[in-house]
Order: structure tokens, then C-alpha cells, then sequence
């Protein structure tokens, strides 16, 4: 093959370890799904399946007697809800962005992680869209969100609102994310279906995979189709959470009516979407034995990426400090100053720490390269883009314009439960996924095998 | 009548891009080959035309975020305009998100309809021509057996000469049911 490019001597390496055949990446891949599962799955799988019992039950409960039973007050309006809702769209944008604009960028690594990273997109958001439900108090008026013409006026949604846009952003980024993962799912699906044992796998396989079977033409408008869903989805990674950070930017609360928020949302919803990326993936490529796949230096890559991201979060951190003292507001000095020298500065001291000065271990290559410490770092990171959505949300709310109305928000154990139970949710469907579908995107791996490096071509005994 | 394919089956995707290259320089038709992954250089091999997807995804994107806008402004401007401070109904820059993912998801939505629609995807669509083990290893090429008279001979000799290590003689589906 004629060689586009002249790449460095690092990007040359293939970056699928162990020579792989084009059978034994099927086999990699695909095996498991025929075994019975290990009992680590089984006690991940009870646990969560717990988790979410619980969550469900919490939620049911604050359906049924109202958000009343929540730590909401008439001060802090958004508390628990809001700031998991946050944080679950942030951590969907990994994938998006590995699927997508990884893609557009032709960096290679991406393809051993971009099925998993973008069942987590989906699963995040699916768990992101639990929470402004439940904050609605009423969740099955919902569709008084939607536009359309109705028997009460007809009275229409206000298309000026950033809350009508975040429902229109949340629910394009859902529906894009899934067909694109579904459209990589198909051949892979039809590779399941022909090697599927059982009746039942062999229907439902069948049923999924649409017909395909590895058709040139196909082939040719599939890619076509690829790459405009990947270029489609490039804008999306960087509008969702824009708009997102609008539902706070176009309010005049100190601490949210900045400009700068939809960059720094974006960038933090990067850098915690690889740090949860980095969590699945050291305990998937060791648990389902995945090391040839997601090697060191994809978890390298990972980890420069939150580096980068974090380095970007931090310098928005700074920004606000420096605009609210430059600004001569009042109201701006007192609040940053209260963010963290007031009664809850530790919640600062948490987001700062975890989101700034955690991650700068990573310029170094043995941190990098431990799996251990990046596994720590990466847990750090997600406590630390959890608190930094309650600061944000929180903090700005509770000492508001009149000392008279400052108030605390104490949550209750429904605003730990329904958290919990997202969790649980998100950790079941992953789980799933795991069991049933494959993780590392077949095709795109034997692709990688066959043109990834020189000299490296398939072997196959006939 | 029913028609005849003849498959020849190779191992590697050089083999299969040399073969469909001899195939049609001998001016046989092609019907189609079939890879486990998108082997780079098979669509110019096959003389595939440039697919028009891409229109598809522009006209989505357009129809999406006109027929938005103009819903926005029917509702704010026309059909419940509300003064608020005596602004402008019709706030453009604010209509704006709403005009943007509507016409992503129109465009995303639409170019993956036709997408399956024109290569026949959909769920509990059949194969059309089964071929062992191609979504797994193996490369293969199919052709109508009986695209000109002696024509099967010829071609499996073609398929031959060029290392096909499998040669298969598949019937079209529904004949196979009856």
C-alpha cells in the first residue's frame, strides 16, 4: 500500500500488539460473548443491579410525594439533581469526541476504545436525562417540552430558552450518538451472527446486524456515511455542553453569567469524559484480557488528553478569578472570594485540587505508563468534576443578592439515592453491554491490523 | 429464471483486488465483492462511482434547520407573540441552538435512512448471497454465472488463475425456498 503521509517513528508502531491475525481478532473480541460470565461480573452486575434497585426506588418515592423530599430550598433551587445532570453529559462527551473527532484527526489509537467509549456516551447521557426528569417534579409532563401543536392554546415552548435549547441539544446528541454507535455496530454484528451457536443468539444477531454481509458497495457508501456522521457529531461535541453551560451563562447569578463558561464546560466535560473513559477501560483490558488491544500507549494517549483538558479547565479557573476582580463587581469579588475562603471552601479546595494539580502528574512518563496511578488519578478527576458542578451550582446559589435569603443545602438521603442509583444504572448497562456486544469494534481492528504498520500483514493458515 | 452466482473465495485482499482487476479487465460484470473490513483501493478496483450521500446529508441539514427556523418564528412571531419589554418577537440570535441541532439531527438521521435504504439494511433482512467466514477472514467476489453464454466455465477458470482458494455456485434466494 502506497503510504499517504510520512508518519513518526512512534505512529508507525502498530498500535495492536501480538501480530493478530484477522481470525484471532475475531476470536479476541467475540469470544467471551459465548462463555459464561466470570463471577467478578456477576458480583459488578449484582452491585449495580442493587445500586439501581435503590435509585429506583428513591425515585419513585420523590415521584410520588414530590421533590419536597429532596435538600432543595427556596434559595438553592438547583441543587443534587442539576449537578449530576452536569456531570453525566460531561462524562458522554469522551466518547463522542474519541468516536468522532478523533476520527476526523486520524488518530489511530482510537479505534480500540471508540465502541466502548461511545456505549459510555450513551449510557451517561441516558443517565444525565434521569435528572432534569426528576427535577421537573411532574416528570410525565415532559412533553410540554416538545414543539408541537397542542390542545392547551395552543400554548408553544419558549424557543428562547436555554432550558428548550438544552432539551433539543441533549436529546440531537442522544439520537446522533446512538445511530453513529449503532452504524459501527453493524458489521460486527454480522460477524456475531455468523459465528453465533444458539437459536436464539443466531436470530437476534441476525435480526440486528441488518443483512450485512461485508459488501463492497456497501462498504463504499458506509464509509462515505461514516465519516459525514463523524463530521456531523464534531459540532455536537462542542455545542452540547455550550449549551449546557447557557442554562447558567444567561443567568445574572455571581459565578454563572460569565462568559467564558461554554469553552470551560467543554473542556471539563473532556477531561472528566476520559478520566471515566480511563476508569472502564484499565479494569475491562484486565479483566476480559484486552492488553494486546488497549495498550500502554493507548492509556498514554488517554492520559495526555486529560492533561491537555485539565490544563484548559485550570486556566478557566484562573480566568474567573482574575475577570471577577478586574470586573469591580461587588457581588463577583465576594462570591470567589467566599468559593473558597467561606464556610464550605473545602468543596473548592476538592475541584481545585483534582481538576488542576492532580493531572500535572501526568507530564511525567512512568506515571503515565503505571496503570495503578492512572487509575487513581483518574478516579480524582471525576470527584473533582463532581465537585466542581456543585460549586459551580451551589455554591453561587446559596449566598445570593440579600443576606436575608442566604441559605444551606442539606441534601437528603433521596438526593443520595436517586446519585446512586444512576450509578447503578450506568454500571448495569455497561455491564451489559460488556456481556453482549463487542467491545473493541471488530472491523476497524482488522483494518488496523492489515494497514496499521509496514511489513505487518495477516497470516492466515487456510 | 432465477439467477446463478459464482463466488471465488481468497484469502488475502491483495488476491481479491488483483482478481477483480483481471475479472474486469476481461469485461466481465461484476456483482459485487465482499471484505470483513473496507479494503482501501476496492471501489476504484470495482469502478464504483462516487456515492451522493453527501447530498443527502446536505439537504437534510438544510430542510432541518429552515423548517426549525421557520417554526420558531411562526410560534414567537405569528401564531403567540408575546411582548416582553417591547423586544423584538423575532430574536434571531436566539433562535439559533434550536436551528443548529435540528439540522444536525436532520442531516444525521437522513443520511443513515438512506444509507440503509440503499444498500437494503434493515432488521430481519436476509443475506443475499451467503459466503462462509467473510465477515471474518476471507475475501471474497461474486458474479453472475450466466452474464454470457459459457460464461461459468470462463469465469471459474479466471478465479482460478488468479488463487481463489474456494470456488462456490450459489442460487438466488427465493429459489432456494421454493
Amino acid at each position: 500500500m502506497q503510504q499517504e503521509h510520512a508518519l513518526p517513528a512512534e505512529a508507525e508502531q502498530p498500535w495492536v500488539e501480538g501480530n493478530k491475525t484477522l481470525q484471532q481478532v475475531t476470536r479476541d473480541v467475540a469470544d467471551h460473548l459465548d462463555q459464561k460470565s466470570s463471577r467478578l461480573w456477576w458480583t459488578g452486575f449484582a452491585m449495580s443491579l442493587t445500586a439501581l434497585t435503590v435509585g429506583g426506588c428513591c425515585i419513585l418515592y420523590l415521584m410520588s410525594v414530590g421533590i419536597g423530599v429532596i435538600g432543595k430550598n427556596k434559595t438553592i433551587g438547583w441543587g443534587f439533581l442539576i449537578t449530576n445532570f452536569v456531570f453525566w453529559v460531561g462524562i458522554g462527551h469522551a466518547g463522542t469526541l474519541i468516536s468522532a473527532i478523533l476520527y476526523l484527526l486520524r488518530q489511530r489509537w482510537r479505534t480500540s476504545v471508540n465502541r466502548s467509549a461511545e456505549a459510555m456516551t450513551l449510557i451517561a447521557v441516558m443517565c444525565a436525562g434521569l435528572f432534569p426528569l426528576m427535577h421537573m417534579g411532574r416528570p410525565w409532563y415532559f412533553f410540554y417540552l416538545m414543539p408541537y401543536p397542542n390542545t392547551r392554546g395552543s400554548l408553544w415552548m419558549n424557543f428562547r430558552s436555554p432550558l428548550v435549547w438544552d432539551m433539543l441539544a441533549i436529546s440531537t446528541y442522544f439520537t446522533v450518538s446512538l445511530v453513529f454507535w449503532y452504524l459501527g455496530l453493524i458489521p460486527d454484528l454480522a460477524v456475531l451472527r455468523d459465528r453465533a451457536k444458539t437459536k436464539i443468539k443466531k436470530m437476534v444477531y441476525g435480526l440486528m446486524a441488518f443483512g450485512w454481509n461485508g459488501s463492497s458497495r456497501a462498504w463504499h457508501r458506509y464509509e462515505l456515511v461514516y465519516l459525514i456522521l463523524a463530521g456531523l457529531a464534531t459540532p455536537l461535541v462542542l455545542s452540547v455542553h455550550s449549551v449546557v453551560s447557557f442554562d447558567f451563562a444567561t443567568s445574572l447569578i455571581p459565578g454563572w453569567h460569565t462568559t467564558i463558561f461554554p469553552p470551560y464546560f467543554v473542556a471539563g466535560a473532556i477531561y472528566s469524559g476520559f478520566a471515566m473513559v480511563l476508569t472502564l477501560m484499565l479494569v475491562a483490558r484486565k479483566t476480559m484480557h484486552f492488553e494486546e488491544y488497549i495498550t500502554h500507549r493507548h492509556i498514554d494517549a488517554m492520559a495526555r488528553v486529560m492533561m491537555l483538558t485539565s490544563l484548559l479547565v485550570g486556566l478557566a479557573y484562573m480566568s474567573e478569578f482574575y475577570v471577577a476582580w478586574y470586573s469591580g463587581d461587588r457581588y463577583e469579588q465576594t462570591h470567589f472570594l467566599n468559593r473558597f475562603m467561606g464556610e464550605h471552601g473545602w468543596w473548592a479546595w476538592i475541584m481545585y485540587s483534582c481538576n488542576m494539580v492532580v493531572p500535572q502528574f501526568m507530564w511525567f512518563k512512568p506515571i503515565r505508563r503505571n496503570l495503578f496511578v492512572v487509575f487513581v488519578i483518574s478516579l480524582l478527576a471525576n470527584l473533582g468534576m463532581w465537585f466542581e458542578r456543585w460549586v459551580i451550582i451551589v455554591s453561587s446559589l446559596e449566598k445570593d443578592y440579600l443576606p436575608s435569603s442566604w441559605n444551606v443545602y442539606r441534601p437528603t438521603v433521596f438526593d443520595f439515592g436517586v446519585m446512586l442509583g444512576s450509578f447503578g444504572l450506568f454500571f448495569t448497562m455497561f455491564l451489559l453491554f460488556c456481556k453482549f456486544l463487542p467491545m473493541i469494534a471488530i472491523s476497524e481492528i482488522k483494518h488496523e491490523v492489515a494497514h496499521g504498520g509496514p511489513a505487518h500483514q495477516p497470516q492466515e493458515a487456510a | 429464471m432465477s439467477r446463478r452466482w459464482l463466488v471465488g473465495i481468497y484469502e488475502k485482499e491483495e488476491a481479491l483486488l488483483g482478481a477483480v482487476g483481471s475479472l474486469r479487465q476481461d469485461g466481465w460484470l461484476i456483482h459485487d465483492a465482499y471484505t470483513p473490513y473496507p479494503v482501501p483501493g476496492m471501489d476504484k478496483a470495482l469502478g464504483l462511482k462516487h456515492s451522493r450521500l453527501g447530498w443527502v446529508a446536505f439537504i437534510g441539514a438544510m430542510s432541518g434547520a429552515i423548517g426549525m427556523g421557520l417554526t420558531e418564528i411562526y410560534v414567537a412571531v405569528i401564531a403567540w407573540p408575546v411582548n416582553i419589554g417591547g423586544r423584538p418577537a423575532a430574536s434571531l440570535p436566539a433562535f439559533f441552538p434550536p436551528v443548529f441541532e435540528a439540522g444536525v439531527l436532520a442531516a444525521a438521521l437522513g443520511t443513515v435512512g438512506a444509507l440503509l435504504w440503499v444498500c437494503q439494511l434493515f432488521p430481519g433482512q436476509e443475506v443475499e448471497i451467503e459466503i462462509p467466514d467473510v465477515n471474518d477472514h476471507r475475501f471474497a467476489v461474486a458474479l453472475d454465472a450466466d452474464q454470457a453464454p459459457q460464461a461459468a466455465d470462463k469465469i471459474r477458470a479466471l478465479l482460478q488463475r488468479t488463487g481463489a482458494v474456494e470456488i462456490l455456485e450459489r442460487a438466488e434466494k427465493q429459489e432456494v425456498a421454493q
